[in-house]
């Protein structure tokens, strides 16, 4: 069999070239561990339960380890209070692990545990039972057809930033800036849409 | 061929060159590659990547149409698509729906499938016609006579070119009379589907014939049966045959064909995309001689 005939065998089912699968061999052989954030939403349903059986399937994904969970956050929607389409409130957190999956290997999981939450997209900022943004993975900056890291719109996204902030107050976000600082530049507008929530008597989180 | 298909998303209706449509197959048995992708994982992983490598169009099936195949339930269908489906068309890949059953069509379109491919142009499920035009999505029909357990039985033809024009006009009809706008339809000749190898030879080279019927054509080529005696390595290795999937991509893409339906995108993407710079610079050459 040739050379090609081999790649196109592969798992992925690609005829890569040569130069990427030489660095796929080398990554079996050395798996490179990133650290990978990701923020969690659900504004549909009941968001605890919700958002507490994502993060167990996180931890089941294969190649992942979670390192931090943030509190719950209580989040006005993008186009709440009267501008657009009436939402309930979201609830937000931010997830941080160290993984050996590529970023679209990880993305692949985050959208099979979104379909199995019953996510239907109707509208771009509809309501959403279950929504999981990569949010930045190792040193990735790219933009491809399905995937932007880091995340385009972390910056202006406090939903995502406050969350964060608590289990990692030092975290920077590879060519944007320190969390830190993205939150100071933030209106207190946007950072008082996001609140504490804490779960009700006898329910835990995560 | 400058045919328009009402209902695609404006950025494939504009493409201005052949479509490359990635095929992901959530099967245990499909015949090029079967159990690879039953994992929702998997099959949505593949799915990206086939978006990322250049596919206008990922089509998802449940259903393994190859010769001498047995139907699979419509609930275990259901069960493997939906989550692919689902999963791609929310990363904001086109995803069409490959299923011969309509309630797998409406299902899928409801979780985001943008194309219904029903490689029995509405044959196999009464129900189709209708389903179909209640959706108003663009449709593939595709020339078929019958399940793959009895598929190899039906491949007599007296003139293969002209009696697929007729049958699929015939398709195209049906659609309409149930109310599938034929503006909506794109359709395949279904190489391989009750077709011998010689079949499948001059239905490629009756390309303008099949376009006399004034629809779009997508081509089914790859990795078939009757591409492996030109294969000199692996001719029982269905990936052995992806350099001539491509080439017939090249080909098909320069006479004007819709869009090709492969596995191997990236090497197809980059010969349409050849297609597509011949074809740019023979207009610049016409304007220079003006």
């Amino acid at each position: 069999m040739t050379i090609r005939a081999g790649i196109a065998g592969t798992a992925t089912g690609t005829a890569a070239p040569v130069r990427r699968y030489m660095s796929t061999r080398n990554q079996i052989r050395n798996p490179q561990v990133v650290r990978t954030v990701l923020s969690l939403g659900s504004n549909l349903g009941d968001r605890l339960h919700i958002l507490r059986q994502a993060v167990a399937q996180l931890r089941a994904i294969p190649g992942m380890k979670i390192r931090a969970v943030s509190p719950l956050y209580d989040t006005v929607p993008f186009f709440g209070e009267g501008t657009g389409p009436q939402q309930e409130h979201y609830l937000n957190a931010v997830v941080v692990g160290m993984t050996t999956l590529s970023a679209h290997e990880l993305l692949a999981h985050t959208l099979t545990i979104e379909a199995g939450a019953g996510r239907v997209r109707r509208q771009r900022w509809g309501p959403r039972t279950l929504d999981i943004d990569i949010i930045v993975h190792g040193e990735d900056h790219f933009t491809d057809q399905v995937l932007t890291l880091p995340h385009p719109r972390v910056a202006e996204r406090a939903f995502v930033l406050v969350p964060w902030a608590q289990v990692e107050p030092r975290a920077v976000i590879p060519r944007v800036g320190p969390v830190a600082a993205l939150l100071r530049r933030m209106s207190e507008r946007d950072r008082d849409g996001v609140r504490l929530w804490t779960p009700p008597e006898g329910q835990s989180w995560p | 061929m400058s045919v328009t298909v009402m209902g695609l998303p404006p950025h494939l209706a504009e493409l201005g060159r052949c479509v490359v449509m990635g095929i992901v197959n959530v099967t245990p048995d499909s015949f090029s590659d079967g159990g690879q992708f039953l994992d929702p994982v998997k099959a949505i992983a593949h799915g990206l990547a086939m978006a990322r490598q250049g596919a206008d169009i990922v089509d998802v099936g449940g259903e393994s149409t190859r010769p001498g195949s047995a139907r699979v339930s419509e609930q275990e269908e259901l069960r493997r698509v939906l989550p692919v489906v689902k999963a791609l068309a929310q990363a904001g890949v086109v995803v069409s729906i490959d299923t011969m059953r309509a309630a797998v069509a409406q299902a899928a379109v409801e979780q985001g499938a943008s194309l219904v491919n029903d490689v029995s142009g509405g044959l196999a499920d009464p129900q189709m016609p209708a389903a179909l035009a209640q959706l108003r999505v663009p449709v593939v029909a595709m020339h078929w006579r019958g399940h793959g357990d009895v598929m190899h039985t039906q491949a007599t033809y007296t003139d293969v070119v002209a009696e697929v024009v007729v049958e699929l006009g015939q398709r195209l009809h049906e659609l309409g009379n149930a109310g599938v706008d034929p503006q909506r339809v794109i359709l395949d000749p279904g190489l391989g589907f009750a077709k011998e190898a010689e079949h499948n030879w001059q239905l490629l080279a009756g390309i303008s014939a099949l376009h006399t019927m004034g629809r779009p054509m997508l081509f089914g080529a790859s990795r078939k049966r009757f591409l492996a005696p030109l294969v000199t390595a692996g001719p029982h290795d269905p990936t052995a045959r992806d350099a001539a999937t491509t080439a017939l991509t090249a080909v098909l893409a320069g006479l004007g064909a819709w869009g090709v339906r492969v596995h191997q995108v990236a090497d197809n993407a980059d010969a349409v995309q050849v297609v597509q710079s011949l074809t740019h610079a023979r207009f610049r050459l016409q304007e220079d001689q003006v």
